[in-house]
């Protein structure tokens, strides 16, 4: 390795945004976050396949994209059983290829106070948000490894680091939480295998999960209040760091959250 | 609007400190590519700053190079007014400090801490007002991956807490000028291949403890950290203020 201060990058970084030639699974894609992030990759020219539990929302992003001259295709798959997410990506791999990139979005939140959750909503919150991640980059790390180039972003939340705040309670944070210890542990162990592993946290979005606020307009200037930027998310916020994290311009990156909070974090 | 979109910086009029070498040069190229309209390049050493110049002589974008010391305020304040109205600052500048702490005196010290944070305060304090009346404001400040973790490269106790110290006021700029519609944020780099690392790489034990600490098993290019840089400076980070982002191959892991 020499020295690269007299080497000109010029040029050189509409060609690192580029997915060309790269396949992109993305879980919970029917809709919100998941969908725009199938998106903005196939529009970097990803191949995609959409999954999502619920089959016909799964169709209709791949419908969209497939009409906009992309490669997509749509899969069901409940991230928190072992047998649905073993069957989808075996679809996957027949249908198209292994993954080389993996978003692990799908999850599910609920706003009852500790004292009001039962162990069944326990599990099924630590079951979507983080099992479902462990499942899913089970099925698909092996050949990212053997093919030595892999990305995995999990989408993870602000409430994982500061304890709810917003919208989700200690089920959700606690899986949240979860999911960046996973993320670092994962991307210490994969290194070597040219496959990165990140997380993105983000702050309060404008999606079908926080549709709750779109009734609730006290509530909502109370959390906004709270935003350096006075603002919500929206996916395509997200989703741009997706986007950074899987192409070139995020090759040095591993074991890293984004915060993609308004500001929120500052950390 | 995609991503390819929202990441170009079409138009915009850039300071770019410690330009001359490493992480700013790059950074002024990338600017260049991104479709920047002007760019002022500030660095001690003018040789490199010319050198610098002439790799952006083919990429459209207007250039001015200046030869000051940026924590310097009355220099500052003379580039701000002979410049166009500056919409987004890329704070690269900063000596190398090597001494370990038994041997850090307060001249070394100072010139540390002057050099990496005064210089972001200064060229903040000069430049912000015109942002915040215009509504409009970009700054990414280098910090390192020493400031958080307490150096394990090349930076001592002086470096370590500059950086740290970048992190620190890089937030609270960012909270504070989140309402005039602009952002601020830092980039924390860990091991970087630029003429700075020539010391480490020449002892080959050294070179390979180095990379060791490093989960990805090597240095960044300077363009990893550059191009993390322009999507910090871009739309596609929109919802993105006060965020201290590694780019460091894993070694921070926070």
């Amino acid at each position: 390795m020499t020295a690269s201060d007299d080497s000109s990058a010029a040029g050189t970084m509409s060609s690192r945004i580029s997915l060309a030639g790269r396949h992109a699974a993305i879980t919970g894609a029917g809709r919100g976050i998941g969908a725009q992030t199938a998106r903005e990759l196939a529009g970097l020219e990803a191949s995609v396949s959409v999954l999502d539990i619920e089959l016909d929302r799964a169709e209709s992003v791949a419908i969209e994209l497939a009409g906009e001259g992309h490669e997509a295709a749509a899969f069901e798959c409940d991230v928190a059983d072992p047998a649905s997410v073993e069957a989808a990506f075996d679809a996957i791999t027949s249908a198209t290829a292994a993954p080389d990139i993996l978003v692990n979005n799908a999850g599910a939140t609920s706003f009852v106070t500790f004292l009001d959750t039962t162990e069944a909503e326990w599990d099924h919150l630590v079951s979507v948000n983080l099992t479902g991640t462990f499942l899913c980059t089970r099925a698909a790390i092996g050949q990212m490894r053997e093919r030595g180039w892999g990305r995995i972003v999990n989408i993870s939340s602000i409430a994982g680091k500061r304890g709810g705040g917003f919208l989700g309670r200690t089920p959700y944070s606690a899986a949240k939480a979860g999911v960046l210890g996973f993320t670092k542990a994962l991307a210490r162990e994969v290194a070597s295998d040219g496959v990165t592993v990140n997380a993105i946290a983000p702050g309060p979005m404008d999606t079908d999960m926080t549709q709750i606020l779109r009734e609730d307009e006290a509530l909502l200037r109370k959390i906004v209040a709270n935003v350096p930027l006075q603002r919500r998310g929206l996916p395509y916020e997200v989703a741009d760091a997706v986007c950074l994290l899987c192409s070139g311009l995020g090759d040095y990156m591993t074991g890293e959250t984004l915060n993609i909070d308004g500001g929120v974090a500052m950390e | 609007m995609s991503f390819a979109e929202r990441i170009e910086l079409t138009g915009r009029t850039a300071l770019v400190t410690g330009a001359g070498a490493g992480i700013g040069r790059t950074t002024a190229e990338l600017l260049a590519e991104r479709g920047a309209a002007h760019l002022v390049l500030a660095d001690l050493d003018a040789a490199a700053l010319e050198q610098t110049a002439q790799l952006l002589t083919d990429s459209g974008a207007e250039t001015t190079t200046v030869s000051i010391d940026v924590s310097d305020w009355a220099a500052v304040t003379e580039l701000a007014e002979r410049s166009p109205p500056i919409d987004t600052i890329v704070n690269a500048a900063g000596n190398v400090a090597a001494s370990p702490f038994e041997d850090l005196d307060l001249l070394e010290w100072q010139a540390t801490i002057d050099s990496h944070l005064k210089s972001c305060f200064v060229t903040g304090r000069i430049l912000v007002p015109g942002m915040v009346e215009r509504g409009f404001g970009r700054i990414v400040n280098v910090a390192s991956v020493a400031g958080k973790r307490g150096g394990g490269f090349l930076g001592k106790t002086a470096y370590a807490a500059a950086k740290a110290g970048i992190d620190g006021l890089s937030k609270v700029m960012a909270r504070e000028l989140a309402p005039f519609g602009i952002r601020v944020n830092a980039v924390d780099p860990g091991l970087t291949d630029t003429a700075r690392l020539n010391s480490l790489r020449a002892d080959p034990e050294v070179w390979s403890r180095c990379l060791g600490a490093v989960p990805l098993g090597r240095a960044a290019h300077p363009h990893e950290i550059a191009g993390v840089i322009v999507w910090l400076l871009s739309d596609a980070s929109s919802y993105v203020t006060g965020e201290t982002v590694n780019v460091d191959g894993g070694v921070a892991m926070e």
